[in-house]
């Protein structure tokens, strides 16, 4: 009796661990979000934190559903919604959770498509963030807030873009449209 | 860009210690449920230079329209250079007209 409780237990917390993961976009065979082979553990889906680190530059084009948390962090990297492209996620989204530098931010582009961020957004946690919102893009802050620049050491310094093409002097900013 | 929240103050820009925000209006708009304490917090940022429009050299402007507050950027140039233009100050571009012949 005792070890089929252990036994069953075990199976209870596998399982749980197999419903709710991390899964790091890796770029390992292309930059679309929607090649499986480009995530480390299958697609995000509602339970699961989508990792874009060291880098990476993924390009959403489809209704990829909904996802836990986005969280764009480590070395420098990219993730662009494009027309077509469809995304909620139910909990934090994060563009800088940590790393990046000065002139060289992560990344949230959205050229195109529906982004829905059902809880806060930031843009700056203690990383470097920059957020495109351009064309006829749609960003949906449907709870909570959108901070840009929250912690502390989250950016030093810092200027308006000039042009979207460089990215130099941009730091934990949002630039909604371009000319 | 839609601020659909209930949440009082919507908008947290620069809010960690020794953190910079910037956002930067160039032909899109912001739109959120109007009320003062938000118009006001909008206009603090207007003023201290966290929201600009056209990198600065355009002027953000604030509306109500019905119970929906409306944030946007207007172009400092009049006529206004086609989107994507490089042009950001007057003088910069010098536009002409030719009348047909005949």
């Amino acid at each position: 009796m005792r070890m089929r409780i252990v036994l069953c237990t075990g199976i209870v917390l596998c399982l749980a661990g197999a419903l709710s993961a991390d899964t790091d976009f890796t770029e390992a065979v292309d930059n679309l979000w929607s090649n499986v082979g480009n995530w480390s553990a299958g697609f995000p889906d509602d339970a699961d934190k989508a990792n874009f680190r060291n880098g990476v530059s993924a390009v959403l084009d489809y209704n990829a559903g909904i996802i836990k948390n986005l969280a764009i962090e480590g070395g420098a990297s990219k993730v662009t919604l494009v027309d077509g492209a469809e995304l909620a996620v139910r909990d934090w989204s994060i563009v800088g959770y940590n790393g990046g530098e000065q002139g060289n931010p992560h990344i949230l582009e959205l050229l195109g498509g529906l982004y829905n961020a059902n809880a806060r957004l930031y843009v700056g946690y203690t990383g470097f963030g920059l957020m495109i919102v351009d064309n006829d893009a749609v960003l949906n802050i449907n709870a909570q807030t959108l901070g840009i620049g929250q912690e502390e050491n989250g950016v030093i310094g810092g200027t308006p873009r000039r042009h979207r093409e460089s990215l130099d002097e941009c730091l934990n900013s949002l630039a909604v449209g371009h000319w | 860009m839609n601020l659909l929240t209930n949440a009082s103050i919507p908008l947290q820009l620069g809010i960690g210690k020794n953190s910079q925000a910037h956002l930067d209006f160039s032909g899109g708009v912001m739109r959120q449920a109007f009320w003062d304490a938000r118009l006001a917090n909008v206009n603090n940022f207007i003023a201290d230079g966290t929201i600009t429009a056209y990198k600065g050299v355009g002027t953000v402007l604030t509306q109500r329209v019905e119970d929906v507050l409306i944030v946007k950027g207007l172009h400092p140039l009049n006529p206004v250079p086609e989107d994507g233009d490089p042009a950001t100050t007057p003088g910069a571009v010098e536009l002409r007209w030719v009348l047909p012949n005949g």
